[in-house]
């Protein structure tokens, strides 16, 4: 059995009158990878920095390796890296000038700092470039320098947020390597936030998705997909029809079907109602059955989607909304 | 630790910026070099030699002693003596019975009216008997009315041309062959001058040729110094470098911001440092660089002014105390600036106000009376006035030591309110 390293419990934070996080709890345990997943504005960063130290929250409370985050933080900083979304470097100074300045500051000295420097550059496969100025690197390089930065003390937990933003494919392959290292070889437990679904479905063994502050679906991210069955179909309809929705349901290749108000205007046509439809095994069988229906009793659909089974699937699922707004 | 490796790497960015180390190196030598450059220095001196500090003189004696000390005020100040005429119905005192006649007694009413409009510096009142008592060998009383509320510069300058001589005469009095005390009473006879009078009275009688006269410089108290003619450093730079110095939080200012914006702050404040040990990182930072400044500011100053044939001393521990407490609050006002959210175009109308009210636009000797009041709430006051002191005067870090009290009570109080309501994470 694994032990609990981080317990996040109830916990609110505010800014004015705008809730950032609103009731969030959960807990990783030792060796895991944990994604928040969810749009720019949903809380994840939020989120990362009540655990890091950064803000307090207005209520609930927060464990990270037993000590509490608030009246404990100088522990706690001490056993936690922190990769930011910004690239937190300066940027006239080299690879290795910015890696002994925050190796400093968690305390490192002498040779210790210096093969620490080293061992970190490597890591990142920067040691080509480790004498240049942070300036001259490719938006990439930075990032992989930023990875770097956060486990040059050899950190225990790692949160990575949104490390992959504006990155090239190879440096964003690299860094997708470089957490699945740390993770399988090193047992470093990461959380990682993302709005990325492909980046939570490969890297985490969790995932939360948070959405307007509060987490409304966590799960492994198999479980998760696997809420969408064989995929979803949403039709846009001018009206509700429940004997129409019955029989969606009945069709052998449907599991489910509901209604729901649109948040959006699906496929740019303004619809009352989307009527839900949860494929059995495949969404093209049941959009097969389902063209036949409407067809039969002559009924129009004003939109039309089909939703592959994956976290976005389930993130527009759940939400009404795609991660990318 | 933490701050030093912040200090550090501050340090490491000046140097690896070109274009920062550049500017920061050429700044100083935007103030300096116009200095060198524009000045006369013959000129210069010639300024020097006007009597600028108005005192009035009201000789109630009028003894040869007393003579003697007011003509050893006349070389050094504006002596303001005999009022009659349109000065006494300018001050509606043409009535008053003191003034019935031109005398001490009216000098003493005009003096004082004269003084609390502060038309004049100081009042030196000279009592009947001063003379007589000197030759009887007895302590005698000199008043010195000054306003302690007004300039402290002024009334420093007064309190040790005074002390000067006061000195002067009773050693004159003595190689004279008199044995009698001289003390001025005033307030800021202060005992370590008064013990040094005292040891040279109690020396044995000087009068065996022409070398008492010399011997007399020699045995000049610490707490007198002589007014020199000053030159065009001595003049300006006091002025223009604490308003340079007070320029310097705008360049912080963008630089703590670009951290900021950079989230570098953010993870910082994620390591085991906390908001205090990068803003006091900030603030050694800051005073290093103002420190640095100011010595290539001066250095250059005295080469130059020396190099023209006219020496200026400087009393470098002074220098480097006042210097070192000067930058603190300058850099603490940069701090304290930064967190706000203030442009930096609009941040430096303040700054350039406190140079205005602290004498670094106007002489404080030359300010409107309505002005001054107002002076003593900028930093830059104390640091005019200390390098005034230490530059202009001679003095050293004793002398300086309220300017930097002063000043270092600022750094505290904008640091600690920079502490408090800095937002890094903002």
């Amino acid at each position: 059995m694994t032990d609990t390293i981080l317990e996040a419990t109830d916990l609110v934070k505010k800014f004015g009158d705008n809730v950032a996080v609103n009731d969030v709890s959960f807990t990783m345990q030792e060796g895991e990878v944990f994604g928040l997943l969810g749009p720019n504005g949903a809380g994840k960063s939020t989120t990362i920095s009540m655990l890091t130290c950064l803000y307090p929250p207005n209520q609930g409370s927060m464990r990270i390796f037993g000590y509490d985050v608030v009246k404990e933080a100088p522990k706690v900083k001490a056993v936690i890296g922190v990769v930011p979304q910004d690239i937190a470097l300066y940027p006239t100074l080299n690879a290795r000038d910015n890696l002994s300045f925050f190796g400093e500051m968690y305390g490192l000295k002498g040779r210790d700092l210096k093969e620490r420097v080293e061992t970190v550059i490597s890591y990142v496969a920067m040691t080509e470039r480790a004498k240049d100025a942070i300036k001259t690197y490719s938006g990439g390089m930075k990032r992989r320098i930023n990875l770097a930065a956060g486990l040059i003390h050899s950190p225990k937990l790692l949160f990575l947020d949104e490390p992959t933003v504006g990155v090239d494919p190879q440096s964003r392959n690299h860094i997708f390597e470089s957490v699945e290292r740390l993770n399988q070889e090193q047992g470093m437990a990461i959380l990682y936030t993302t709005h990325y679904m492909e980046e939570a479905e490969r890297l985490c063994d969790r995932v939360a998705i948070i959405d307007r502050g509060q987490i409304i679906a966590m799960d492994t991210p198999k479980n998760l997909i696997g809420m969408l069955g064989g995929g979803m179909i949403h039709i846009g309809l001018g009206q509700e029809d429940e004997a129409l929705r019955k029989e969606v349901a009945n069709l052998s290749e449907v599991r489910s079907a509901s209604y729901a108000v649109p948040v959006e205007s699906e496929a740019g046509i303004s619809t009352k109602v989307v009527l839900k439809v949860e494929a059995q095994t495949h969404a093209n069988a049941a959009l097969v059955q389902l063209i036949q229906l409407f067809n039969q009793k002559d009924t129009e659909m004003l939109s039309l989607e089909t939703l592959e089974p994956n976290l976005e699937s389930v993130f527009l699922h759940l939400t009404g909304k795609s991660l990318r707004q | 630790m933490r701050i030093f490796s912040l200090f550090k790497n501050d340090i490491k960015r000046v140097f690896k910026d070109v274009g920062v180390f550049i500017g920061l190196l050429l700044m100083p030598l935007v103030i300096i070099i116009p200095t060198i450059l524009d000045t006369d220095f013959s000129e210069m001196e010639d300024d020097t030699e006007e009597k600028g500090t108005p005192i009035g003189i009201a000789d109630f004696d009028g003894s040869q002693i007393s003579q003697d000390f007011i003509k050893e005020l006349d070389e050094n100040l504006l002596i303001e003596q005999d009022y009659a005429g349109e000065i006494l119905t300018q001050y509606e005192l043409e009535g008053d019975p003191r003034c019935a006649q031109s005398g001490p007694a009216c000098d003493e009413a005009v003096g004082l009216v004269r003084l609390v409009d502060g038309s004049i510096a100081g009042l030196l009142v000279i009592p009947e008997g001063l003379g007589a008592a000197f030759k009887d060998g007895k302590q005698t009383p000199v008043i010195l009315y000054f306003d302690p509320g007004g300039d402290a510069l002024l009334a420093t300058q007064v309190e040790k041309i005074s002390q000067g001589l006061a000195i002067k005469v009773a050693l004159t009095s003595q190689i004279e062959g008199a044995k009698g005390d001289f003390t001025d009473l005033n307030s800021i006879s202060d005992p370590k001058v008064r013990d040094e009078i005292d040891q040279m009275i109690n020396q044995p009688a000087i009068g065996t040729g022409g070398e008492t006269a010399i011997h007399v410089d020699e045995v000049t108290p610490s707490g007198y110094s002589e007014q020199k003619k000053l030159g065009p450093v001595e003049l300006s730079l006091p002025q223009t470098s604490v308003l340079f110095i007070f320029l310097f939080p705008m360049f912080l200012v963008s630089w703590v911001r670009e951290e900021q914006a950079n989230g570098l702050f953010r993870r910082l404040l994620s390591t085991p440092a906390n908001k205090s040990n990068l803003i006091v990182g900030k603030l050694f930072f800051g005073v290093l660089l103002c420190t640095l400044q100011m010595v290539i500011i001066y250095g250059l100053g005295i080469i130059a002014s020396t190099s023209k044939g006219h020496s200026v001393a400087l009393d470098i521990p002074g220098f480097l105390v006042l210097t070192l407490a000067l930058s603190a609050a300058s850099t603490s006002i940069g701090l304290l600036i930064a967190s706000t959210r203030l442009p930096t175009g609009v941040a430096i109308i303040p700054m350039l106000l406190g140079g205005a009210l602290g004498g670094c636009i106007l002489f404080l000797d030359w300010m409107p009376p309505f002005m001054v009041p107002f002076s003593y709430f900028t930093p830059q006051r104390y640091g005019v006035s200390g390098y005034v002191e230490l530059i202009g005067r001679g003095g050293d870090v004793i002398s300086i030591l309220p300017q930097v009290g002063v000043l270092m009570l600022f750094s505290v109080i904008f640091t600690g309110i920079a502490i408090w309501r800095f937002d890094l994470l903002d």
